[in-house]
């Protein structure tokens, strides 16, 4: 049998269509307003601060939610109409994922290509081995989800939203709790992943983005304040980015009136790499590449945003 | 709906479920307390069934619907904690938008974790299910002697009909609950109240609409092998009912599921509402048909009770055929002969045939004649009158499906208005007739065929007395079948089925056929031909008794040659002993509900008692002693057999059953007093060829049922008797209310409409000292000649009182001189025995030592009474060790002497009146014998008359039971409350279980036996208590000294007087003379050591303590003191304080000091 997921569908036609979609909650807080996003194959990272309105979103195209205006699209499919049909499409990790803690690592992933789908128990066992390897579970298979560590658990995350072999994956802030290494082979994944399917990305942790990610968008207080190409963005902090060598006692002054990515100390003095809109502090000279969290940083302080986009770096 | 995500969520679900500790914990307490249930009722029944037909009823096999309540019932409330989260867990676990992001619908998710959860729930059911077969498996492949597989269609019947539809339901009603509150507390709380009120409501609801109503139909309900029966077509369409429920709750459930998918939420709704609105829809219809059908019972009754004071015709003969077409048709061709009573002109003739059945032909004299059947009255014209005494043929062919609720439609209990707290009587069965396709039992009471009148009073020969007619019947029945009838069935050749013959040679009162594929056992008797016919499946006891069979029938010669002997010879030319199902209704109608196992050279076996009993045990082990006693082990065996049966108080000992044809179903008793008449003469019979009586009374089914079990248990380990029906006779009619009822209107006069229950204790109370009277007045040869002249005179017809006395005048048979006017005088004589004189006299002939011991006993009442005299000399205390007297009677307000010769001084003498205001025997002490001095007065034997008075002299005695006893309750600080009418007993720990109906025994709620003695004042017949007739005795429990008795006294003057209490004798006995009906005290029950007591006496205004130590006090009259009464009016006022743990009020003795 084949799965829905599985099903071909014309490579032009974008995978997630969001039209004007926006969203307010039963107490009036506004999360999305008139979003507009056309996604084709590849991996598209979605930015943005804490509240930014994010996982609103995701949870709208994973028809969790039921928008107050505008409409979205999976693969054709309405979201509000066809949420069956989209579910058999996507794979989805939330934000907090938990998993049934008393089942085995198998038995969750078992149970839900069931449900979505996944006929044979031969098929369902085949696919749910090469989810377990690719995330690098299959030594814990027969573990009970309850005995997992947080690593291990998010990767089940992910590989529970892989299990059908969805065409669109939405993942929304996949890296938390992972440590580095983990992090790092979650972006190869993701990479790989986004090869062939349509990936929706969530985070406010601007290094997840990683260089398999095509396009991105920029999502602040409900709506995009930027959309394009990682490279667009960084285009943009060209200027911005300074970095500066200095003695620890104007370093102190320079971290108070600048806005500073990362600090280190050498032989040489203090080194500081930080964004500034107004002109470089005295010394500093314009970083020849800045990177996508610099581009990021400074694009917000541009907006006035710094503060938010300091809190969740700082969160990481 | 896509079954494989619901197949996959429900095995999620059973994942989760059965990884929770709590599962585990519901499933382990349902299992356990389940299979301990079934090994308690295995080894209860393994055990002590062979002891009473009764105990048989507890059967493990038998049993499932029973025990299985305990196991659903747990796992209710585990489903509660089961399916309160179900979607709080999904969010607690973070796993809620994993799934809500798959494709399945709420609806799937839902039905998924509801079978789930059912499964789980279910899985319990099917483990005990698989247990407790293997277990009676082995137990059988092993030979125990206990323990038997479940029957195995009420067991599927429990696990798929009951137990999965039960736990479906209120999965699915906590599944909508959890998903539309949202909140385990809430949900909780809710499910626990709906659950209480569904236990409430299912308390409560009438008995005829727990079948539409209830979620466990078969609750209550007697599995069998012979009618093994898994649901009925009004259980498929309820069960129906509930799933569409299951369904509609589920869809609704998804409705309100907050999750979104594709399906419409206000579709849902309405197709949830939709849903169990039918279902609801569709109990309430089948409610509304119960009620209906109901209401056809009661047109039914209604229209016979107008009818019933009608001229009926007299019945003579009957014959024709009877076709059985099991579970389809029932077709009968009969030509029937009747007359007009003597007196009575007939313009029509009046006949009863069961609304089921159509009538397609009927003539009167060869004509076709005009009728009406209808509400079962078949009423036909005639065209001309027929005079008194006139004979007239009639030939009626109908053909259809007896109803069987026609049956009984004058039941004193309303069976079916009753609530599961009176379900007890529904052991005795609950199908008044069954007309199935593997069995077949046509009552006379479902009148398949016309009988005379209205099916109104079906009871009661005060009114309707029994017609007598002759009978020759075909029955054609399917090949393979066996059909038992009145009396020897003889084969007639049917090339298509079986057809049989039925040709008894004396008259027969009813007809009944039952038919089945039996298993037949055939033996002649005295010219009878005696047939056992049983289930093929229940051959194991009579494979246990083949042994025995030789001695078994040498048995029941004796007493068809004993009867013959007498002169009231077995009439019929073959007796049936046929096995009915546990369904069958046992009992019958009108106030009596009498059994109706007995029937015409019928006996009903009822398969719970003998086909299933267990009768190893009590031979295990024991082989050779039981071969060395006489008759070996067949004796042994017949014993065995006869106890069983004696002690069956369901109406199913075949010994009393079968004495039934001797005399009272050859004539019957008419007129003023019929019932009692019939009910002393069939007692008579029954002493006069068993030797033994026999008590049912189907009344004591019901919420009473413990308080009689426990009154007949202690009856029976107190030693009062031996035999079950005895304990359980004296446990039901031998109380204050039935004895006050007794003496306030004579028998003849018995409303036995007042108070049914009660009417029938009466009548056995009295009805069996009467018959004891009679039978040791006249002794067993005259008793007989009374019988047979009785039957010679009156055989297929009936007799009056009147008829009876002029029978025994002619046959020297003086009835009056020992019951008197026992129909129409309630009025009972009352004995005083005098001190007890024993002397030794001087030695016999042979040196041998002789004991004089003489009493005299005072009737100080109008009425002359009977008594007999017992004592044994012998430490032993066996039965035969007991000597009694010949009856003495003694004219009213008279005095006599008895004398007694033993050849050991009396260890114990007794006075037993056979119907006396005593009500109980009394045991008399006994003085110390000089064995030195030798009298030489002249022996006495025997009885004369006596001018002895009973004196006390001087003494102001105050008993118990005198006016100048009251008992009170200090309310508050310086106020009493008279107390007594207003008290009810208390049950103890066993409240529940034996509490009694409030019995006031003369002002004071009886005394009970059960749990630790009462707080209030209770009053308990003691023989050694004090009294004038009665001996009681008022006891309390140990309390704060609030609850007060007092003896108050006028002394005719003031001056010195001496202060004494009387103490019953508290020791233990455990053991008297069986069947002597001796009744000994038992320390049991009496509440243990006595303490000091509290006691004042009141001179006047003047009061003061007495010290008075029960624990140390002397049986009989102790002295408290003397005192110097300066005023008339005393009291003596004792209280519940105590350091003992009860206190006993008995007698209070005043002697003045001079007369010292």
């Amino acid at each position: 049998m084949t799965s829905p997921a599985a099903q071909p569908r014309a490579s032009d036609d974008p995978a997630i269509v969001a039209r004007g979609i926006g969203h307010t909650y039963k107490g009036g807080y506004t999360a999305l307003s008139n979003i507009d996003l056309e996604l084709g194959t590849g991996l598209f990272g979605l930015l943005g601060p804490n509240g930014a309105g994010k996982s609103t979103f995701m949870r709208i195209l994973c028809t969790l939610l039921v928008p107050s205006q505008g409409s979205a699209f999976v693969c054709g499919h309405d979201v509000t109409k066809q949420q069956m049909e989209v579910r058999s499409l996507l794979g989805y990790l939330p934000q907090e994922f938990g998993a049934w803690r008393l089942h085995r690592t198998e038995e969750v992933l078992d149970t839900l290509a069931q449900l979505s789908g996944l006929g044979t128990k031969a098929e369902r066992r085949k696919r749910v081995a090469e989810v377990l390897e690719s995330v690098g579970l299959e030594k814990v298979a027969d573990r009970k989800v309850k005995k997992l560590s947080g690593g291990m658990l998010r990767r089940l995350g992910v590989a529970q939203a892989l299990v059908h072999d969805p065409r669109v994956l939405i993942v929304d802030e996949p890296t938390v709790g992972l440590d580095p290494e983990e992090r790092m082979r979650f972006r190869q994944l993701m990479t790989r992943l986004g090869r062939e399917r349509t990936i929706l990305l969530s985070t406010h942790i601007v290094a997840d983005l990683g260089g398999g990610c095509q396009e991105m968008a920029l999502l602040d207080s409900g709506t995009i304040v930027f959309h394009g190409p990682p490279s667009e963005l960084l285009d943009r902090a060209a200027g911005q980015v300074f970095e500066i060598t200095t003695d620890s006692i104007n370093a102190e002054k320079v971290e108070i009136n600048y806005e500073i990515v990362s600090r280190s100390i050498s032989t040489a003095g203090v080194q500081l790499r930080g964004v500034s809109a107004e002109g470089l502090p005295a010394g500093a000279v314009a970083a020849e590449t800045p990177t996508l969290e610099e581009a990021y940083i400074a694009f917000m302080a541009a907006r006035g945003r710094t503060e938010a986009a300091r809190q969740d770096d700082g969160a990481e | 709906m896509q079954f494989q995500k619901i197949f996959a969520v429900a095995i999620a679900e059973t994942r989760s479920v059965r990884r929770l500790a709590r599962t585990w914990i519901f499933s382990a307490l349902s299992v356990f307390i389940t299979v301990l249930a079934y090994l308690y009722y295995g080894v209860i029944h393994g055990l002590f069934s062979s002891q009473s037909a009764t105990i048989g009823s507890a059967g493990p096999r038998f049993l499932i619907s029973a025990f299985g309540i305990y196991m659903l019932g747990i796992f209710l409330v585990g489903i509660i904690f089961l399916a309160f989260d179900v979607r709080a867990r999904d969010q607690r676990e973070r796993m809620a938008e994993v799934l809500d992001s798959r494709p399945i619908s709420n609806l799937e998710l839902l039905v998924g974790r509801a079978i789930g959860l059912t499964f789980m729930a279910w899985l319990p059911v099917l483990i005990v299910a698989v247990l407790l077969q293997t277990i009676g498996t082995l137990a059988r492949l092993f030979g125990l002697f206990m323990l038997e597989p479940v029957q195995p269609v009420s067991l599927a019947a429990f696990m798929f009909v009951d137990a999965l539809t039960s736990l479906a339901l209120w999965c699915s009603v906590v599944i909508l609950l959890a998903v539309t509150l949202r909140n385990r507390l809430l949900v909780t709380v809710v499910s626990f109240v709906l659950l209480g009120l569904q236990l409430w409501s299912f308390l409560l609801t009438p008995l005829y609409l727990l079948p539409s109503v209830s979620t466990l139909a078969s609750f209550g309900a007697l599995a069998s092998d012979v009618l093994p029966q898994f649901m009925t077509a009004e259980i498929a369409v309820q069960r129906a009912c509930l799933w569409l429920l299951i369904a509609g709750f589920l869809v609704l459930a998804a409705g309100f599921h907050p999750r979104p998918d594709s399906g419409s939420r206000g579709r849902r709704l309405a197709i949830g509402a939709t849903l169990a609105a039918v279902g609801f829809a569709g109990i309430v219809s089948l409610a509304l048909r119960a009620g209906a059908d109901k209401e056809t019972y009661d047109r039914w009754a209604a229209a016979h009770e107008a009818r019933q004071d009608e001229a009926r015709p007299d019945l003579q003969r009957v014959r024709g055929r009877v076709e059985i077409d099991p579970g389809d048709r029932l077709t009968i061709d009969l030509e029937m002969t009747v007359t007009a009573n003597v007196g009575e002109n007939l313009d029509e003739l009046l006949f009863t045939l069961n609304p089921g059945m159509k009538i397609e032909s009927l003539r009167v004299g060869g004509s076709k004649a005009a009728f009406e059947h209808e509400l079962g009255l078949l009423t036909i014209a005639l065209q001309q009158p027929l005079p008194s005494g006139s004979m007239l043929d009639l030939s009626i062919q109908a053909s259809g499906e007896p109803i069987a609720e026609f049956a009984y439609l004058d039941t004193a209990k309303d069976l079916l208005g009753g609530t599961t707290f009176d379900a007890q009587i529904a052991l005795l069965g609950t199908e008044p007739a069954i007309f199935e396709s593997s069995y077949v039992a046509l009552m006379p009471g479902v009148r398949w065929m016309p009988r005379p009148g209205t099916s109104v009073p079906s009871d009661d020969s005060s009114r309707r007395p029994a017609d007598f007619f002759e009978l020759d019947l075909e029955v054609d029945v399917p090949s393979g079948w066996l059909v038992a009838g009145p009396g020897k069935r003889h084969n007639s050749g049917n090339s298509e089925g079986a057809s049989f013959r039925f040709r008894p040679p004396a008259q027969v009162p009813d007809v009944a056929l039952v038919a089945a594929r039996f298993e037949s056992r055939v033996a002649e008797v005295a010219g009878v031909e005696l047939e056992l016919l049983i289930h093929r499946k229940h051959l194991r006891n009579v494979e246990f008794f083949a042994d025995a069979k030789g001695a078994l029938l040498e048995r029941i010669d004796e007493i068809f040659s004993e009867a013959q002997k007498i002169g009231i010879p077995y009439p019929y030319d073959g007796l049936t002993v046929v096995e009915i199902p546990a369904q069958l209704r046992s009992f019958g109608g009108d106030w009596r509900m009498d059994t109706v196992q007995a029937l015409p050279a019928i006996m009903l076996l009822r398969e719970h008692s003998f086909p299933t009993s267990r009768f190893e045990f009590p031979f295990l082990n024991n082989a050779d002693t039981l071969q060395n006693r006489e008759g070996g082990i067949a004796a042994a065996k017949v014993d065995a057999l006869e106890n069983f049966f004696v002690n069956d108080f369901s109406g199913g000992n075949p010994f009393l059953g079968v004495t039934r044809n001797f005399v009272l179903y050859q004539t019957g008793a008419k007129g003023e007093g019929a019932v009692a008449l019939d009910y002393v003469i069939d007692e008579l019979t029954n002493q006069l060829l068993h030797r033994s009586g026999g008590f049912f009374s189907a009344h004591i089914f019901d919420s009473q049922m413990g308080f009689i079990i426990g009154s007949t248990i202690i009856n029976m380990i107190s030693g009062r008797t031996d035999e079950i029906a005895d304990a359980v006779l004296s446990a039901a009619a031998d109380r204050p209310s039935v004895w006050d009822r007794a003496l306030g209107s004579p028998l003849a006069k018995l409303e036995v409409d007042r108070d049914p229950k009660q009417a029938v204790n009466v009548l056995a109370l009295k009805g069996r000292a009467i018959a004891e009277s009679i039978l040791d007045g006249l002794g067993r040869d005259k008793t007989g000649q009374l019988l047979a002249e009785l039957l010679r005179r009156h055989r297929d017809g009936n007799y009056t009182a009147a008829d009876l006395e002029a029978i025994a005048t002619e046959i020297d048979a003086d009835l009056e001189t020992l019951v008197g006017d026992w129909l129409n005088d309630a009025t009972l004589p009352g004995f005083m025995p005098s001190p007890v004189e024993t002397v030794r006299l001087t030695d016999d002939d042979q040196g041998r030592p002789r004991y004089q011991t003489r009493l005299h006993v005072r009737n100080d009442e109008a009425t002359h009474g009977l008594l007999t005299m017992r004592y044994r000399t012998d430490d032993e205390n066996d039965d035969a060790d007991w000597e009694r007297s010949d009856p003495i009677r003694i004219e009213g307000h008279s005095s006599i002497e008895v004398g007694l010769l033993s050849s050991a001084p009396p260890l114990e003498l007794w006075l037993r009146p056979y119907l006396s205001l005593n009500r109980q025997q009394m045991r008399l002490d006994l003085p110390t014998v000089d064995e030195e001095g030798q009298s030489r007065e002249e022996p006495f034997l025997g009885h004369r008359p006596s001018s002895w008075l009973p004196s006390h002299g001087e003494a102001i005695v105050v008993d118990d039971l005198d006016p100048g006893f009251s008992v009170h309750t200090v309310a508050s600080e310086g106020s009493v409350r008279l107390d007594g009418s207003d008290r009810a007993s208390e049950g103890g720990p066993f409240g529940g279980l034996f509490s009694a109906e409030t019995d006031l025994d003369q002002g004071l709620p009886e005394y009970t036996e059960f749990g630790p003695p009462p707080r209030e004042w209770n009053r308990r017949e003691l023989a050694t208590g004090f009294g004038k007739y009665r001996r009681t005795i008022a006891l309390a429990r140990a309390g704060e000294g609030d609850k007060k008795a007092i003896f108050a006294a006028e002394l005719p003057s003031t001056g010195r007087w001496r202060l004494e209490y009387h103490m019953p004798t508290l020791s233990s006995r455990s053991r008297t003379a069986s069947g002597s009906g001796i009744r000994l005290e038992a320390a049991w029950g009496m509440g243990g050591s006595q303490g000091s007591y509290d006691m004042q006496v009141e001179i006047g205004s003047d009061a003061r303590e007495i010290e008075f130590d029960g624990s140390i006090a002397e049986p009989g009259w102790n002295r408290l003191g003397e005192f110097d009464v300066s005023s008339r009016d005393v009291r003596v006022v004792v209280s519940n304080e105590t350091s003992g743990r009860t206190v006993i009020a008995d007698a209070i003795r005043w002697l003045p000091v001079s007369a010292q």
